[in-house]
């Protein structure tokens, strides 16, 4: 299974927090990354070869989208959680991300200039889900939680309005 | 495997690859961020596909952000070099839900040397540009990345990045058009102001914040208080760009002709109210149905339900008229055929759950022959309260269900391009896109659309004419 040490520096000091939650069924080695099975051909329409999976190592640089694992304490076991764990912990985590990321850095630019440094809160993310009719959707969202929520739990907007031509169902 | 291994490594060694400059109007670099035989790296040796000629998995992925990086480096312009550092690393996935990938800038300035506009900040590639000299050289300008996993199992199972070049990715996923989207968003095509609370970053507005406009305010979001942001983050259909560049290429990119209902009277309500379309009865048309507009009432304290036959009461109202009716307990179908049958030209349904905008309405019915829409609860509210005062055939309340042919598919009647602006706010969605109703679909748009081009300008885009907007030329 996959877990992944979330770094956090604030200031002089780093916080390390390490999440004891897993929601990805991808398996992995920790430390390496699995080699494939060398494929000559690539199957049709852009598929990748199968069989590939990789886990980075923590990275130095700013915090990337992190997994989580939740861990089994009876068993001491990775399993799967369910949607409300993943979302509470997801809410919680990322209450305490916001509550670091938003401390601004500023820097020094040229000629006077102000700048600043951006965190994951701000970046651009592109989430694919299965819609309830089986399509696929892809929406954009700003920041590491709102990607997560919506790639765990599928569901976005609270109403089905807010996508085009969306249409609510029968209500009979 | 010698020879793989080799190049594996000489690969991993090199943290900066050939710059891409085609046209030169601008020189973006992709910065490989990855270890070595990973990512970018990987060697595993796959066919060329869709116009791809890369022979391994990481050159086929490198090709693929090459081709959105050369877009859009020429389309741009700026002396200085600009750098986006990608990698390709595990996101979160579930077996039904991915993280694609992210990108954004690193890093924003406010009033170095040249600024156009001074306390305002601007996405670091802008800067550079507008500079003329990398305003922090030891930092990229963007940062991507990108899912690994996509695909394997337990991640979105059997989906995958499409590495063509063709844009012909079938049921996968097209990796340029997302990379040509992301990047937008690392140039500038977004606000770092928080639209959910309205603060502005570091006490600043973004220079996107100057064009933001809300007509319902009647102000731009630089001149708003933090709480007037964020009520105008939910301001649907009345959020608006208000740059140049945008509103010189509405008439030329937007189709013209948008759905509407549209009040004449009285005064007090008047105006063009956003709809939901029926999945049933006849498309909405031009010059579309104009008549007087009555409610059905048949269900405490002020509903129409319209889910039997109309009492002769409600037949009396709405014969010959626009009806309203109300969402809830029956299929919508259902509703429309019963205020037909009673001698409605077409039907208005109120929402009955808050949000905006309003979906459209299901359901299947084909004797319906007359149109429907559905409103926002907030608008049906507003209809009902001036409706009130009418006698038990009149109201005086004149409207249009239609297809407005002065409108742009996507704009205000002032042909400026809606932005996305739904109540609830979404986050990272609203506000940092075009609103979904524009058409034909928009790069920009909060959600990519299946039938995208690779193109960003004009006359299929609008997103370069506002990237010019904020100071991009």
């Amino acid at each position: 299974m996959l877990f992944q040490a979330a770094l956090r520096q604030a200031g002089s000091t780093f916080a390390f927090t390490f999440l004891a939650a897993a929601v990805c069924a991808v398996q992995a080695n920790a430390q390496e990354p699995v080699k494939a099975p060398v494929k000559k051909s690539q199957p049709p329409s852009g598929k990748k070869p199968a069989a590939k999976t990789v886990t980075q190592a923590p990275q130095s640089a700013a915090p990337s989208a992190g997994m989580v694992v939740f861990v089994d304490p009876v068993t001491g076991k990775i399993r799967q959680p369910d949607a409300e764990e993943i979302g509470a912990l997801t809410g919680s985590r990322a209450s305490a991300q916001v509550a670091i990321e938003s401390v601004p850095v500023t820097i020094n630019g040229p000629g006077g200039a102000v700048g600043m440094k951006l965190g994951d809160d701000s970046l651009s993310y592109m989430v694919v889900t299965r819609t309830p009719d089986g399509k696929l959707a892809e929406d954009c969202v700003t920041g590491e939680k709102a990607a997560s929520a919506l790639a765990f739990k599928g569901v976005m907007p609270k109403t089905t309005a807010a996508r085009k031509n969306a249409v609510v169902p029968d209500e009979k | 495997m010698k020879n793989r291994e080799r190049a594996s490594v000489i690969c991993s060694a090199l943290l900066v690859l050939t710059p891409l400059s085609l046209r030169a109007a601008a020189t973006i670099t992709i910065v490989n961020a990855d270890a070595a035989g990973v990512g970018f790296n990987d060697a595993t040796a796959v066919a060329p596909v869709g116009g791809n000629p890369g022979i391994t998995l990481g050159q086929q992925r490198l090709n693929a952000f090459q081709a959105a990086a050369a877009k859009w480096g020429a389309t741009l312009s700026s002396a200085v070099n600009i750098r986006i550092s990608a990698r390709w690393t595990a996101l979160t996935c579930t077996a039904t839900g991915a993280v694609l990938g992210s990108a954004g800038p690193t890093e924003v300035f406010r009033d170095f040397p040249g600024a156009p506009v001074a306390g305002h900040w601007y996405p670091k590639a802008l800067t550079n540009k507008i500079f003329g000299a990398d305003a922090d050289p030891a930092t990229p300008d963007i940062n991507a990345n990108f899912n690994i996993n996509l695909g394997q199992p337990g991640c979105l199972t059997g989906i995958f990045f499409y590495l063509g070049l063709d844009n012909n990715h079938g049921n996968n996923i097209d990796l340029v058009t997302v990379l040509t989207h992301e990047f937008a968003h690392g140039l500038g095509f977004a606000t770092f102001t928080n639209g959910s609370t309205g603060a502005q970053l570091g006490g600043f507005p973004s220079i996107w914040d100057d064009f933001l406009l809300d007509t319902g305010a009647g102000l731009t979001w630089t001149n708003m208080t933090n709480a007037q942001r964020a009520t105008s983050a939910l301001n649907e259909g009345k959020l608006v760009w208000n740059g140049p560049n945008v509103a010189t290429n509405v008439p030329i990119v937007l189709q013209k002709g948008a759905p509407e209902l549209r009040v004449t009277s009285p005064s007090s309500v008047s105006g063009s109210y956003l709809v939901g379309l029926a999945s049933f009865g006849p498309p909405l048309s031009s010059p579309g149905v104009t008549a007087e507009v009555m409610p059905v009432v048949d269900t405490a304290p002020n509903l129409g339900l319209a889910c039997t036959a109309l009492s002769a009461a409600n037949a009396a109202a709405v014969n010959g008229k626009i009806a309203v009716v109300d969402r809830g307990t029956c299929s919508f179908n259902v509703k429309v055929k019963n205020a037909q049958d009673a001698g409605a030209l077409a039907v208005i349904v109120v929402n009955n759950a808050a949000g905006t905008p309003p979906p459209g309405m299901g359901g299947t019915d084909p004797t319906v022959t007359i149109p429907s829409v559905m409103v926002a609860q907030s608008d049906g509210n507003i209809l009902k309260t001036a409706l009130a005062t009418r006698s038990r055939t009149h109201s005086g309340m004149l409207a249009t269900v239609g297809i407005n042919l002065a409108l742009y598919m996507g704009a205000d009647s002032a042909a400026r391009a809606w932005m996305f602006a739904p109540n609830p706010f979404q986050g990272g969605s609203s506000v940092s896109h075009w609103d979904i109703s524009a058409f034909p679909n928009q790069l920009m748009e909060p959600a990519i659309n299946g039938d995208l081009t690779h193109e960003v300008t004009p006359p299929a885009d609008l997103t370069f004419m506002l990237l010019k907007d904020i100071g991009w030329n």
